[in-house]
């Protein structure tokens, strides 16, 4: 579809430094190659290298890299964290979630498939601890919810099918404009830091005795505060999972007052900026509580940096592949600039035994009814 | 980088001069920060500038400027003030004779409840009668507007309601309605407020493109 891509200069590999793994800023992820401001990126991050950036916008920021941290794809002076989820690091776009962000998965339906996405967002920090560094706080749960983190595989490599679409599709894409060994360097790079999980694994042991669990209560913010200010002196990264957000199971009926939500969600973005190379949030909302009509929700949603709708399909409907729709509504760090990034059924979700994964979705029977809809909203 | 052409749009002193209110809406697909961007390094050259912010930090503008080849220590008239987190107190302070006031999001402050509504339209226009001009963002999601009858909704129109009855000119940008393109960010539509005056509106509709660093704007 996007044909632009031609007139982009092919990147200079010696530009790449392998040892820091500092990717080139050019080339977006596979999943992404049709992403707006991956074809417009003006060739100038490798010279202004995230020390210097840092220096020239006045802010004193640690030179010292914090651990567990790699560069974005899309921008290499703003660090990423992974979630855990290969695919999900991948739909995000900078292969990983920037560090002093908020992000929002909102999932319509009675399920809490979130819920598993948030477990390895969490599990990938436990495993990070290993390297140091790395600390993971869970409000409004308890021990039961952290032994059910996934554990990881045995298979030290991804365990992909070969013939998975997403996969041979990006490797097509590159092969079209050979950067196959580029994508093929990126995944390995991915890999890196990224755990393999295995969902039917149970992670247990030292790893999730450290895990913080913080009250649903009304000390959530000085609470997170106090968290995130030891990490940041400690040069660590502060992961927040708050799992199905004002669930009323967990949620006292007065924190679910409009006016205190949209302040908590507000001194939650404030503490992401405050900490911004320490801290990552991540909150689940269901979304038959909180519909995507409310204003309610549409104030977290602005607040968010990262805003993920998940649909899943009737279960009488049964689609053979996957689980359920992703929808974007917005990614960190450029929806923010104003980049409109919203897609609606272009992802979906399966959730296999062993993983999570997101692939690009299209109509199942009538494919080139999908096509043709595709190309109309593409002008 | 100067493939930029906003068709006089952002000449500034077409729309901004003196003592006027203008109201930017934007929605949550379209963030409206990169215009303030805009309206902050083009008036900067010349006029005083102060952008109070309840979305962002400082950082955020420092970085954005930075993006569009600009630093901050440059425009020695812009003055940057991020509210995020903190109480909207004494907003007034902020006013100055010679300044073009820039407002980024006061509806967060009156739908987390830190301020009612009639006080922020108060404190809005007590602004404007001291400063230069005034430009105004504030969110108009449908959500936010017309769905139910809760009192976030109904104060958040009232509020939309009050500013857009005092605007010498409104600036909407808005997705396209058929969805996500490669090549169109969405429309921006310009057009004339509701109070009589002499400031000439040139009454357009455009498409607008944000690519990379770029923005290109065309008329539709």
């Amino acid at each position: 579809m996007s044909f632009q891509k031609k007139n982009v200069a092919v990147p200079n590999r010696a530009a790449v430094d392998r040892n820091s793994g500092n990717p080139h800023p050019l080339r977006g992820p596979p999943a992404n190659s049709s992403h707006p401001s991956v074809q417009g990126r003006s060739p100038r991050a490798p010279f202004t290298g995230s020390t210097e950036a840092r220096g020239t916008s006045g802010v004193t920021h640690a030179v010292q890299p914090v651990p567990n941290t790699k560069p974005s794809l899309l921008q290499s002076s703003t660090p990423t964290v992974s979630s855990g989820c290969f695919d999900f690091d991948k739909l995000v776009g900078h292969n990983g979630i920037p560090t002093g962000t908020l992000t929002l998965l909102e999932e319509e339906s009675t399920t809490d498939y979130a819920s598993i996405l948030i477990r390895m967002f969490a599990a990938q920090g436990c495993i990070d601890r290993r390297n140091g560094g790395s600390e993971v706080a869970v409000v409004g749960a308890n021990d039961a919810w952290g032994r059910q983190l996934p554990g990881e595989s045995d298979k030290k490599s991804r365990s992909r099918d070969p013939s998975s679409k997403a996969g041979s599709g990006a490797m097509k894409i590159a092969w079209r404009y050979g950067y196959n060994s580029e994508v093929e360097r990126k995944e390995q790079l991915a890999e890196n830091n990224t755990a393999t999980f295995d969902l039917t694994k149970r992670l247990g042991g030292p790893e999730i005795s450290k895990i913080r669990y913080l009250k649903p209560d009304k000390s959530i913010v000085p609470e997170i505060k106090k968290l995130a200010s030891a990490a940041a002196s400690e040069n660590s990264i502060l992961r927040v999972c708050i799992p199905t957000f004002l669930h009323p199971a967990i949620y006292d009926k007065q924190m679910a007052d409009s006016d205190y939500v949209i302040g908590l969600f507000t001194q939650l973005r404030a503490l992401t900026r405050e900490y911004k190379r320490h801290l990552v949030i991540i909150v689940s909302l269901p979304l038959v509580l909180y519909p995507k009509s409310s204003p309610l929700t549409r104030w977290m949603e602005l607040l968010a940096d990262c805003v993920l709708d998940f649909f899943p399909f009737d279960v009488k409907v049964q689609e053979r592949e996957f689980q359920g729709l992703v929808n974007v509504s917005k990614l960190p760090c450029l929806s923010d600039r104003g980049h409109m990034l919203v897609t609606q059924s272009e992802y979906a979700f399966r959730v296999t035994k062993r993983t999570f994964e997101i692939d690009e979705w299209s109509i199942p029977v009538e494919e080139d009814d999908g096509e043709k809809k595709e190309d109309a909203l593409a002008f | 980088m100067t493939t930029f052409n906003d068709f006089g749009i952002f000449a500034g002193e077409k729309l901004i001069e003196d003592r006027t209110f203008g109201l930017v809406t934007a929605t949550n697909d379209v963030n409206g920060s990169w215009i303030l961007t805009q309206f902050v390094k083009r008036l900067g050259r010349h006029d005083k500038v102060i952008l109070i912010t309840s979305m962002n930090d400082e950082e955020f503008y420092i970085e954005a400027l930075r993006r569009q080849g600009i630093k901050l220590q440059a425009l020695p008239n812009v003055r940057i003030v991020s509210l995020l987190g903190k109480n909207p107190e004494n907003l007034c302070q902020y006013a100055d004779k010679d300044a073009v006031v820039i407002l980024e999001n006061p509806d967060l402050w009156s739908a987390e409840g830190s301020m009612e509504v009639q006080d922020m339209v108060k404190t809005i226009f007590q602004i404007q009668q001291v400063s230069k001009a005034v430009m105004c963002l504030i969110q108009a999601d449908s959500p936010l507007l017309e769905t139910d009858s809760s009192l976030l909704a109904t104060n958040h129109t009232n509020l939309g309601i009050q500013l857009l009855h005092q605007t010498n000119y409104i600036i909407t940008l808005r997705p396209l309605p058929t969805g996500r393109a490669e090549d169109v960010t969405g429309t921006l539509h310009v057009s004339r407020g509701t109070r009589p005056t002499n400031v000439t509106v040139d009454e357009k509709e455009y498409l607008y493109f944000i690519k990379g660093e770029q923005v290109k704007i065309t008329p539709r």
